[in-house]
């Protein structure tokens, strides 16, 4: 029997929508035979245990909820199932973790919804509640509500299907088992609780104007749904084409407007701070799936959320839009959101096809708001080059780069050319003049330099530090609000601490392997003779130097990250003091635009780099910036 | 990887925009015509890391770039010379047995484009 109980635990995981058609199987098979429900209660037990220990939180909250149907299903005690809560309910008021916290409220959601008639325990959970105040749009928050509702609708809900109910009869009579106690495992430095989240809306029933109605924000129906469609993502992110097609065949889908749901659940995920749990290019790819399923009918509204997924989008529909519903932008400041919007979207489009497409794809009236067409501006190929110094061997250089020389013969000619810089050898000074340099050539091209910083900071000609400096220095100031200069600090951070991260990792590994081998020859195992040693076994001086280039790394991780606080800092203190000066309101579509930029970085910063060592200045500056924005 | 069914006139930062939504790009290789030395309408992408290939396999294999559908293939790694089209015209050998007028794709096959080109007077 036991193995196919296991199988059966692996379904519960997987399948969590049949989670009520497996109930019933164990609740009449407990009917049947008590020994083999008992048996596989204990199993569930255990497997919870260890879920819960390991920190596989989402499958322990499956779990529970399996555990709490099988109240329903007359296999369990219900006054056993409320121990259990009671227990993980102590646990979180002693720690105060709020990240449990919210695994275990879910938990609780599991009894509420199941459990119908049980109203005990609402005011131990409701204790627990105030001592979280979120905002009313956390995801907790959220769903307290729902199942305050829930509550007083009589527990009714329409959405679970209950099969067991047909069996009544039989399940009756069945004997039921007691829970053994399980108590959560108290809080662990290296576990990591999933992060509180935000709800997501971008609908209600006014948004659906026909068809079924969409239950309102604090029905526990739009939980329900959404969970499960959210499990659906899940099990098929892999395959677009799938994932599609599973959501489209949703179980109710008759009942609700699943169009609109699946649209709220997909860009909620999407907009996820501080990243979505799946690639952006996933959420992108799956939309047009479900597009082409259904064409027609996914809501249009989705435009105006994110420009590079838009523009992708765009380019796998033709580029065809209503357009002419936005033409209002052309007359607005470029700085406010919806031509800024236009703008960045024609530049994604721009990169994804090219100039004339987008000018013969917009109307004539959108011509301010599209980009220039992006050239190579090189004056060493312009009129009255001839008189430059440095044109020669500019055009030489090229002529021995086309007949594909080694490094070596480019290092020749370049050899005798004056150095701007004279003594100081590739200094953070001599990397800004090339980036500017860069920018000088490329300035109309953006993807062009993203590229180039990417391949400049790769090849380790450039630190990420001097990319920060020049981005935030005044000839870029014009800049300083289009998305592909965001797009380079972005990637510049990324690349940054993915160096770091390599670094460990390699040291780490080095030096298990030379405390392994150590180990062995302590024990007198090392008779394989040394050459084979020599192969796989770092000698103590790599490790060494491994370690001093990871130090390396990490300083220059805290000056990127020490530069760009503090010069986010200033810019904003200064607007702030400029604005003051003229009695203007602070609070323009730059300063947001900014501030929730900022926000946005820190959210990622907090999960990079605070968790470790902090640097006594950045905390000092990012509790600065906190206080900014109190 | 291999990416086929390109226009000839999708460009290199087109295919880097696109491909760099899966992961962080090695290089890209763009297939030539033998002889021309213009793009012809495949190429090759590498990823650092098996996984990003995989992403581009699942989410950009049969989506559009320069509206046509386009199709991703793993393949073995590039070798020197693997970037010329292997047809006798110098393009891709698809190119040159294709009956269908194709704008993307320089119009006709080769063969039908002779053809063409032999039945009009002189």
């Amino acid at each position: 029997m036991l193995p196919s109980f296991q199988k059966q635990r692996q379904n519960v995981v997987r399948m969590p929508e049949k989670l009520t058609v497996y109930t019933t199987l164990i609740g009449l098979l407990n009917a049947k035979n008590y020994n083999c429900g008992g048996e596989f209660v204990e199993m569930l037990v255990r497997n919870l245990k260890e879920a819960l220990k390991t920190g596989e939180y989402e499958n322990a909250r499956i779990m529970v909820r399996f555990l709490s149907d099988l109240v329903n299903c007359h296999v369990i005690v219900a006054g056993s199932v409320l121990a259990m809560y009671d227990n993980f309910v102590e646990v979180t008021l002693e720690d105060n973790i709020p990240q449990v916290g919210k695994e275990l409220y879910e938990k609780k959601e599991a009894e509420f919804n199941k459990f119908k008639r049980q109203k005990i325990h609402v005011p131990a959970l409701r204790v627990w509640s105030a001592d979280f105040p979120h905002p009313q749009e956390e995801y907790l928050e959220c769903l307290w509500a729902q199942l305050q509702n829930l509550r007083s609708n009589k527990w009714i809900e329409k959405q679970i299907v209950r099969p067991y109910l047909a069996f009544d009869g039989v399940l009756s009579e069945a004997l039921q088992h007691t829970l053994p106690q399980i108590i959560p495992p108290s809080h662990h430095e290296d576990q990591t609780y999933p992060l509180p989240h935000v709800v997501f809306r971008m609908f209600d029933y006014t948004d659906v104007p026909e068809g079924p109605v969409l239950p309102g924000s604090h029905a526990i129906e739009r939980y329900l749904i959404e969970e499960q469609l959210s499990r659906i993502i899940h099990t098929n992110h892999r395959e677009r084409k799938d994932c599609a097609a599973a959501l489209l065949s949703f179980p109710t889908k008759n009942k609700i407007p699943l169009n609109y749901m699946i649209v709220e659940v997909l860009f909620g995920q999407l907009f996820q701070l501080p990243r979505p749990p799946y690639l952006e290019i996933f959420y992108g790819s799956t939309l047009i799936e479900l597009c082409k399923l259904q064409p027609g009918s996914m809501p249009q509204v989705v435009s105006f959320l994110f420009t590079s997924w838009f523009a992708y989008h765009l380019s796998n529909f033709q580029f065809r839009w209503s357009w002419d519903d936005w033409s209002a932008c052309v007359e607005m400041d470029p700085e406010l959101p919806k031509p800024k919007f236009i703008r960045e979207t024609l530049e994604r489009c721009l990169r994804l096809s090219y100039h004339q497409r987008v000018v013969d794809t917009v109307p004539e009236t959108f011509e301010n708001l599209i980009p220039e067409r992006p050239q190579s501006n090189f004056k060493y190929e312009m009129e009255g080059a001839s008189s430059m110094p440095g044109t020669m061997v500019a055009h030489q250089l090229i002529a021995s780069i086309k007949s594909k020389c080694t490094p070596e013969e480019a290092m020749v000619l370049l050899k005798d050319l004056p150095n701007p810089l004279s003594d100081e050898e590739n200094t953070e000074e001599g990397q800004i003049w090339l980036l500017r340099t860069m920018f000088e050539v490329w300035r109309t091209h953006h993807q062009m330099m993203v590229v180039l910083v990417d391949k400049l900071l790769k090849t380790q000609i450039v630190e990420p530090s001097a990319v920060a400096n020049w981005l935030f220095s005044s000839e870029m100031q014009p800049e300083f609000t289009k998305f592909y200069v965001w797009e380079m600090m972005h990637s510049t951070i990324k690349k940054m601490s993915k160096h770091v991260d390599k670094l460990q990792t390699d040291l780490d590994d080095s030096k298990d392997k030379l405390d392994a081998a150590r180990r062995k020859k302590a024990e007198g195992l090392d008779l394989v003779g040394d050459e084979d040693m020599d192969d796989d076994v770092p000698t103590e001086e790599m490790v060494e130097r491994m370690e001093e280039r990871l130090e390396t790394a990490q300083s220059q991780q805290k000056r990127l990250f020490l530069i760009i606080f503090q010069r986010f800092i200033m810019i904003l203190t200064d607007h702030l003091a400029r604005c003051e000066g003229n009695g203007i309101d602070y609070n323009t579509p730059w300063y947001k635009w900014h501030h929730e930029l900022v926000y946005k970085y820190i959210s990622t910063l907090e999960s990079l780099l605070f968790t470790s060592d902090i640097d006594f200045h950045i905390l000092e500056i990012f509790q600065q910036f906190c206080a900014l924005r109190s | 990887m291999y990416v086929g069914n390109l226009s000839f006139f999708t460009t290199e930062e087109q295919i880097y925009e696109l491909f760099g939504k899966c992961g962080d790009i090695k290089r890209i290789i763009m297939g030539l015509d033998k002889i021309k030395k213009t793009p012809c309408g495949f190429c090759f992408v590498e990823y650092y890391t098996r996984e990003e290939s995989e992403n581009a396999m699942r989410y950009v294999n049969g989506t559009r770039l320069d509206d046509r559908i386009i199709r991703c293939d793993w393949d073995v790694g590039f070798k020197e010379g693997r970037q010329y089209g292997r047809g006798k015209t110098g393009g891709q050998v698809r190119d040159e047995y294709r009956s269908d007028f194709d704008e993307g794709r320089g119009g006709y096959g080769k063969i039908v484009q002779n053809r063409i080109r032999s039945r009009e007077p002189a």
